[in-house]
């Protein structure tokens, strides 16, 4: 897609824009950005939890590693990727995506 | 959002606080823009010059000269695609990520508002009998969700709170000076160019959060300050936030091009990064209605972006005017085209007492675009009307 100078602007800015050629190529660059900035979120978590938990003396960055979470933990975790998957594909529901 | 206690975005209550996520979240879009605006986007004439244009060359037989035959052969780059697409995914995310802490605040932020309301020293009027503008009407104008005009209910500061944290988030990422905010240096340019002059009665002309009138209220404490602006979220919110800030104005829903004040009633008219969300004809409107509500030696200045695109080569003005057709800046090049000096005479203000031309900021981090007249054969340094050359920087939205 490319700007019709001789056209309102207005009117381009009435829908998404669509940039490639390939149908479905803007739409997924979307959910990589999403994709990107989830794990912007989790890296910052992780650092901060393993800073803490530093400072605190609880416990060494090499006992995470061997941590294995029980079943509540996994049905928690379970609902976190559900959430995570639906903000990631949130560029297919705009409606949803706009709010 | 985190803020810094800044005169250009100085913090208040009102500001909603990101917790470690949504911080993260903020962080993650601010380096996107920035890698997209700054490492990315100053590559493009590199792609334009070694591919689109051979390419375009080649199909056509001649070189583009149009805006539109640069755009074509640009906009069909997949590397220019790809940062389009990008830079529309990260305005809307940085969207998505200054929303989230206000609205999960956001029933005690109103509350806030309301309070802070009720025991004002300033007040607000609206007007839901005016009519805003097209643009305002059918454009999110940046993106911002819901637009400029989001109006959910008699409490909603919702338009406000997006656009002062959306503005605080931008900042940071353009990195131009907080040490200074807008309506500080127009005020020391005003000192500088009209030296004799203390206000008495000052308006903001489309005021939106009223980041700028605030500055003018605190400066001149004996003067009467008033603003105006169309969408009644961000009046509440701006009313709420200049009381948070120990700042009395008095705020109405009203056109900047035909507000409700008698003539001559003001000494000061101002707008700041007004114009280039209007049409050229509200931009002609705009210094009409200076000039009108001006006394005999009252001063209009009005400061916007330093975006004037006929210092720019063809292939630059094409790469500006993305914003104008897909980031929410449908008056970008109206505003970017127009012509300051003639507007001000249009209205009335005498070229030998008008100024246009850049303004430095006091840390030399960027320069505002400034059209001040003095109404009336009142004297003020630099008498001669100064034509402006913008520099190329930083003037996307």
């Amino acid at each position: 897609m490319k700007p019709d100078f001789s056209k309102d602007p207005i009117e381009a800015a009435q829908q998404r824009p669509i940039f490639f050629d390939t149908p479905g190529m803007d739409e997924l660059v979307h959910m990589l950005v999403a994709m990107a900035e989830e794990v912007a979120v989790l890296s910052e978590r992780l650092d901060n939890a393993q800073a803490l938990l530093e400072s605190k003396g609880v416990l060494s960055p090499a006992e995470l590693d061997n941590y294995v979470p029980d079943a509540a933990t996994r049905q928690q975790r379970l609902a976190q990727h559900q959430a995570r998957i639906a903000r990631l594909l949130s560029v297919l529901q705009p409606d949803v995506a706009a709010d | 959002m985190s803020t810094d206690s800044s005169i250009r975005n100085p913090d208040h209550p009102l500001l909603a606080q990101a917790n470690a996520e949504e911080g993260a979240r903020q962080r993650f879009v601010l380096a996107l823009k920035g890698h997209l605006g700054r490492t990315l986007r100053p590559r493009m004439h590199e792609v334009y010059q070694q591919q689109a244009l051979p390419r375009w060359q080649a199909e056509q037989g001649r070189s583009p000269e149009t805006e539109q035959e640069v755009a074509e052969a640009l906009y069909a780059e997949p590397r220019y695609q790809y940062w389009s697409a990008l830079a529309r995914a990260a305005q809307e995310h940085m969207w998505l990520a200054v929303a989230a802490p206000i609205e999960r605040q956001r029933e005690s932020l109103q509350s806030q508002c309301e309070s802070l309301r009720q025991s004002a020293r300033g007040s607000l009027t609206l007007n839901p009998e005016v009519a805003p503008p097209r643009v305002l009407r059918e454009v999110d104008i940046h993106l911002q969700p819901g637009g400029y005009l989001r109006d959910e209910g008699p409490q909603d500061i919702m338009a406000g709170a997006l656009y002062e944290a959306g503005g605080n988030l931008y900042s940071q990422g353009e990195g131009v000076g907080t040490r200074e905010s807008k309506a500080d240096c127009a005020m020391r340019f005003l000192r500088e160019w009209a030296p004799d002059f203390t206000p008495r009665r000052i308006l903001d002309l489309a005021c939106s959060a009223g980041a700028s009138t605030v500055p003018y209220a605190l400066a001149f404490p004996d003067a009467e300050v008033h603003a105006v602006d169309l969408g009644p979220g961000l009046l509440r919110y701006a009313h709420a936030r200049a009381e948070a800030l120990g700042a009395t104005v008095h705020f109405h829903q009203a056109d900047a091009t035909a507000t409700p004040f008698d003539d001559g009633s003001f000494d000061l008219v101002v707008s700041h990064n007004a114009m280039h969300e209007m049409s050229p004809e509200t931009q002609q409107a705009l210094f009409a209605e200076s000039h009108r509500l001006l006394a005999p030696g009252g001063v209009c200045l009005h400061q916007d972006v330093p975006l004037r695109l006929a210092d720019f080569d063809t292939f630059s003005r094409v790469l500006y005017r993305w914003d104008e057709f897909f980031n929410g800046e449908p008056c970008w090049s109206a505003y970017g085209n127009n012509d300051c000096e003639a507007l001000l005479e249009a209205a009335g203000f005498d070229p030998e007492h008008s100024h246009t031309g850049l303004f430095a900021m006091l840390d030399n981090s960027f320069s505002w675009y400034f059209a001040a007249g003095r109404k009336g054969a009142a004297s003020c340094n630099g008498t001669a009307s100064q034509k402006s050359t913008a520099r190329q920087q930083g003037a996307a939205a």
